[in-house]
């Protein structure tokens, strides 16, 4: 058996770069999720509307998004925009759309979940009363249907943090690809990707232990 | 005297059934108006398009002499005449996040733009009305459904409506719960104000109305005072209706032979619910089994199909009934009571029904279908299988 020696002493060297990385993924997390699910909010009311404009425009695009691989949607992001739509942004930019497409049209679908969730006589009851559509969706229903959407939601989010790393096919420079880089200067892959995991795990694992903690309060 | 609802030619469908038909209604201020008629008549239907929840398709709906609603009508228009229409819902629809008193007083402030201070107060006033002023920190969750109902009148009265609609308020509730509502409705008739109340309680509709519309098919069958409608109806359909509702009160039956007694048994698991938990007490001995005969399998049968439970309280169990049970496996529980609290004879509850079983020869059964017996019976089942020793 061949021993392995391993060397983490590039870690160290390098940390600067390291943590660059992280700091990218957890902006590229921090952008999207806020994006998303914005967006997934947007689509789910158009879904759930009666208005034929909005409606089916919103399925088409929650259909379209979720079936994407998310990282076929990245690279003809990245090489589209440019020529096609004459857009220039940064790689950051691209994936930040990329990621918040993605979540957008899955979120969408747990927000609808959870909006139908609730009986329709609470709706009817509340416009019996004269609560406008806004004010009925934001004190009546959402706060009902929050517990059926926040244990899904936060998964969902989860999720986001892991499709993250996608971005590096993109050369955007976040923990994996920071770490590709350091690989190249350095020859050490497996410390470095070992690394990596531990970083990725540091950011996920108690995230995870949170929303399992959330989903037993209930 | 002011005319608060007028409906006009008012018809609705759905999907080409026609719904209602061609409804002509006044409501004048301070009138109390109850609807009656069989399920399926178009009653609630009725309710939903004077409150707007459900567009006509056909005739004007007139609010306080100037406001007309027609299908055209548009919903921002539609917006501002809700808040002069309560609606009280059968099954409440309170908003279970909210305690009673945030329920009672999100519209006045949201809706109305009241100032919180006085939209506490008259929600207090209020609730002391319903008879709730000490339940107004607590959520609905902890309410019975008597006290529910009363909430949701309340939260429909702090909009301070011209008119109340009721929609069979009292038909999710137990019978003792409904005696609370009934009260605070005929407060509420003392105090003029006006109402539409569409209800199955003929007595309680007799004593509150000015005037009893019968609605059947979708069209006003027949309307008059109390006096005229329940006394002296001119339509022969109202007689016939105001009768099933007196006769619905109680059936009892009397099913007498090996094969009658078969046929029932089949026919009772056949009626029932699926998961439904049948309770038979008393001395059964193997007469039952041999009174059921070759019927015996195929009642097995559909037992475990439904997925149908016995719950038995008996003193003593026979050797061959213990094989029978065993091979009955998981549908049956059995509780051994002591012989002091024995029962006489056999009986049986099925959801709404009482079944008394004799095991003569030939056997007869006595099916008794009354809902409030059956709950007392239910309630002196239970005090035996507590007090019994569970077998299984």
């Amino acid at each position: 058996m061949v021993v392995y020696t391993w060397d983490f002493s590039v870690i160290f060297t390098y940390k600067e770069a390291i943590l660059k990385g992280t700091l990218i993924t957890l902006e590229l997390t921090f952008f999207s999720i806020i994006l998303g699910s914005i967006l997934g909010m947007r689509l789910c009311l158009m879904k759930l509307s009666k208005n034929p404009i909005l409606k089916y425009p919103a399925i088409a695009f929650i259909e379209v998004f979720q079936d994407l691989p998310l990282l076929i949607l990245l690279i003809w992001l990245f090489y589209a925009l440019p020529p096609l739509f004459g857009i220039h942004i940064s790689a950051f930019l691209t994936a930040l759309i990329g990621l918040s497409l993605n979540l957008g049209a899955f979120s969408a679908e747990i927000f609808r979940a959870g909006i139908i969730s609730i009986p329709k006589g609470q709706r009817e009851s509340s416009i019996a009363l004269g609560l406008s559509k806004y004010q009925t969706m934001k004190d009546i229903i959402l706060p009902q249907a929050k517990r059926v959407i926040i244990p899904p939601l936060t998964g969902r989010y989860i999720e986001t943090i892991k499709l993250t790393s996608l971005a590096s096919v993109i050369a955007v420079d976040e923990l994996l690809h920071s770490g590709q880089n350091l690989i190249s200067v350095s020859y050490r892959p497996l410390e470095v990707y070992t690394i990596i995991a531990l970083l990725y795990l540091a950011i996920i694992v108690p995230l995870t232990l949170m929303l399992k903690k959330l989903e037993k309060s209930k | 005297m002011k005319t608060i609802i007028r409906l006009e030619k008012l018809s609705k469908e759905y999907s080409e059934n026609k719904v209602l038909n061609d409804i002509d209604l006044d409501v004048k201020k301070g009138e109390i108006i109850s609807v009656i008629g069989p399920s399926g008549a178009g009653k609630t239907t009725l309710l939903r398009c004077i409150s707007m929840l459900d567009s006509m398709n056909e005739g004007n709906l007139i609010i306080d002499e100037k406001n007309i609603v027609t299908k055209d009508s548009e919903e921002k228009d539609i917006k501002e005449l809700r808040d002069k229409i309560g609606v009280v819902f059968q099954d409440f629809h309170l908003w279970p996040h909210k305690t009673v008193l945030e329920n009672v007083i999100y519209a006045p402030i949201n809706v109305k733009k009241k100032n919180k201070n006085q939209a506490v107060k008259k929600a207090k006033e209020i609730l002391n009305k319903v008879g709730l002023s000490n339940k107004a920190e607590e959520y609905p969750e902890s309410l019975s459904g008597g006290q529910k109902q009363r909430v949701a009148i309340a939260r429909t009265l702090a909009m301070e409506p011209e008119i109340v609609l009721f929609d069979e308020i009292t038909s999710a509730l137990d019978p003792e719960l409904i005696g609370g509502i009934l009260k605070v409705i005929k407060r509420l008739a003392k105090e003029g104000m006006t109402m539409l109340v569409v209800t199955h309680h003929m007595r309680f509709a007799s004593e509150i109305s000015d005037k009893v519309v019968f609605l059947d098919c979708g069209r006003v069958v027949e309307e008059g005072t109390p006096q005229v409608i329940f006394k002296n109806p001119k339509e022969k359909r109202t007689k016939e209706f105001l009768k099933s509702i007196i006769e619905k009160k109680q059936e009892i039956n009397v099913y007498e032979g090996y094969e009658d007694f078969q046929a029932y048994h089949i026919g009772l698991l056949k009626r029932v619910k699926e998961n439904c938990v049948g309770y038979v007490m008393g001395a059964v001995g193997d007469r039952w089994f041999e009174c059921m005969g070759n019927f015996y399998k195929e009642y097995e049968k559909i037992m475990k199909e439904k997925k149908i439970t016995w719950k038995w309280v008996s003193y003593r169990i026979e050797e061959f009934e213990k094989n029978v049970l065993k091979s009955l496996d998981n549908q049956l529980q059995i509780s051994l009571i002591p012989k002091k609290f024995a029962t006489p004879s056999n009986y049986n509850i099925w959801e709404d029904t009482i079944i008394l079983q004799t095991f003569g020869d030939p056997p007869a059964i006595i099916e008794i279908r009354n809902k409030h017996l059956v709950k007392g019976y239910h309630n002196y089942f239970k005090l035996l299988w507590d007090i019994g020793k569970k077998i299984k």
